[in-house]
């Protein structure tokens, strides 16, 4: 494996437990699958729809999120919201990425 | 059907009921909205290989489905997998063993050495496939399992002489049954295989002594009841078979038995007095068993042993000819090894009477 694909493997590695907390945190604000897509591209993250549309059924079994399908542009959508666990769980999630990272810049310095 | 309904139903076809109607309502949705906005851009409708190529950037659709699945994504995964491949190993040297010893049997009974070589060879390697397919099966059962089995977490030190087994290297075996080569010399002197260890070791090889008794297993390419055993010019056959169609079944259940005995053994490690009872009934099950095969089965007819004096006698001569002439009677081994072969069982008799009275068993004690 080249320096290239070893860098990309451990990139993906690296960024793959920060998504959840990156879903979380768009959907402060409700959101459809797509639209929250473009949301977290503009952002710089982008998501493939065979992991976000997965991440966020587990997220709404563990009931972190609710949603509903509404009407919306002719199209009947489904809408993900953070419900009031969610609020709490991502508060948390974010003391805890502050640490780790205010942890690895010492680290790294 | 447009290309977007056959990516769709393709996806479909691979989920389950439950949700499948609202997976593939949010894949249509988020589908023609990038359609839309592609379109937009460009100020046109798109051609068919352009929404191909948006569902191509989806991703295939077996992938794309797996994705939503509820249960895990591999066959084995990373927590379960060193024990498949622990389990697989160990199957693997005992299948080894048995055929070394089936090639050996071959030769001795008259069979040519290099035929003997390349059916062992070939049953080996049917054999490896079954139990690697067997294991599989096991490993993808208890992987969906919602709780895994509790010797993952419940294990202990003392028992990890036994994992070297593994170490599929002479060294590596003789220091895991006890030996200790190689080893170094402060856990040499300490070392020694636990009960549990012992039991495990013993279930995993009566399992597949018991899966070759009973066919599932065949080594040599021939099953047991069709070889053929001619020694030095004395046709064997016919008692063979016999004796093997007399006592296929109680060898059955004994293997049966025996597994399940020593599962139960591992898991309850403290149950001496238990142990002890078990222990008894499957030695006295063996001690009949071999003296039936001495004293009266097709076998001992064949081999023209009457009674247990006979039996005694013919051993004796055996070794006296054996040690002055240097030539040993295959017979008279034979004999010689059913009359050892009584006192085995004998003695797991007294020593299980001892731990059934006085519910010790000294193994159980720490090692210093």
């Amino acid at each position: 494996m080249g320096e290239a694909e070893t860098f990309e493997a451990l990139r993906l590695e690296l960024r793959r437990g920060s998504l959840v907390l990156a879903v979380l945190a768009r959907l402060r604000s409700e959101q459809y699958g797509y639209s929250l897509r473009m949301a977290l591209a503009e952002d710089g993250i982008e998501m493939e729809e065979s992991t976000l549309y997965p991440l966020l059924r587990r997220l709404e079994s563990q009931g972190l999120l609710t949603s509903e399908w509404r009407e919306e542009a002719k199209r009947k959508k489904r809408f993900y919201r953070l419900s009031a666990e969610g609020e709490a769980v991502l508060a948390r999630l974010h003391a805890e990425w502050r640490r780790i990272s205010a942890s690895l810049e010492t680290v790294l310095a | 059907m447009t290309l977007i309904d056959r990516y769709l139903a393709a996806v479909a076809a691979q989920l389950s009921a439950a949700g499948r109607d609202d997976v593939v309502a949010e894949l249509r949705d988020d589908i023609m909205s990038r359609i839309e906005a592609r379109q937009e851009g460009l100020g046109r409708d798109l051609t068919p290989d352009e929404i191909e190529t948006i569902l191509r950037e989806i991703g295939h659709p077996l992938a794309v489905a797996a994705r939503f699945g509820s249960g895990p994504q591999q066959l084995i995964g990373p927590e379960l997998f060193p024990w498949w491949m622990f389990g697989v190993k160990v199957g693997l040297i005992v299948l080894v063993a048995i055929t070394l010893f089936s090639v050996l049997i071959k030769t001795i009974s008259g069979q040519d050495l290099s035929q003997a070589i390349g059916q062992g060879f070939a049953s080996l390697f049917s054999g490896a496939m079954t139990l690697i397919g067997v294991a599989t099966a096991a490993g993808y059962i208890i992987e969906r399992q919602g709780e895994k089995p509790s010797f993952i977490t419940n294990w202990r030190v003392r028992d990890l002489g036994f994992f070297e087994v593994a170490r599929l290297d002479a060294e590596g075996f003789n220091h895991a049954l006890g030996s200790g080569a190689g080893a170094p010399e402060s856990v040499r002197k300490t070392q020694r295989m636990s009960p549990v260890a012992r039991a495990l070791s013993s279930a995993v090889a009566a399992a597949v002594l018991t899966a070759w008794w009973a066919g599932a297993i065949l080594f040599g390419g021939v099953p047991l009841n069709e070889w053929v055993v001619v020694v030095a010019g004395v046709d064997y056959t016919h008692a063979v078979r016999e004796t093997v169609s007399l006592i296929f079944w109680p060898v059955v259940v004994y293997g049966v038995s025996r597994v399940l005995f020593d599962v139960f053994r591992a898991a309850n490690p403290r149950a001496v007095r238990l142990a002890a009872v078990g222990d008894i009934a499957l030695a006295c099950a063996r001690f009949v068993f071999t003296a039936w095969l001495l004293l009266i089965s097709p076998l001992s007819r064949a081999l023209e042993v009457g009674d247990l004096r006979q039996a005694l006698e013919r051993t004796w001569d055996t070794v006296q000819t054996g040690f002055q002439s240097g030539v040993w009677s295959l017979s008279g081994i034979v004999v010689m090894i059913m009359v050892m072969s009584l006192l085995e069982p004998a003695g797991r008799i007294l020593i299980s009477l001892v731990r059934l009275v006085t519910g010790v068993d000294r193994r159980l004690e720490p090692s210093r």
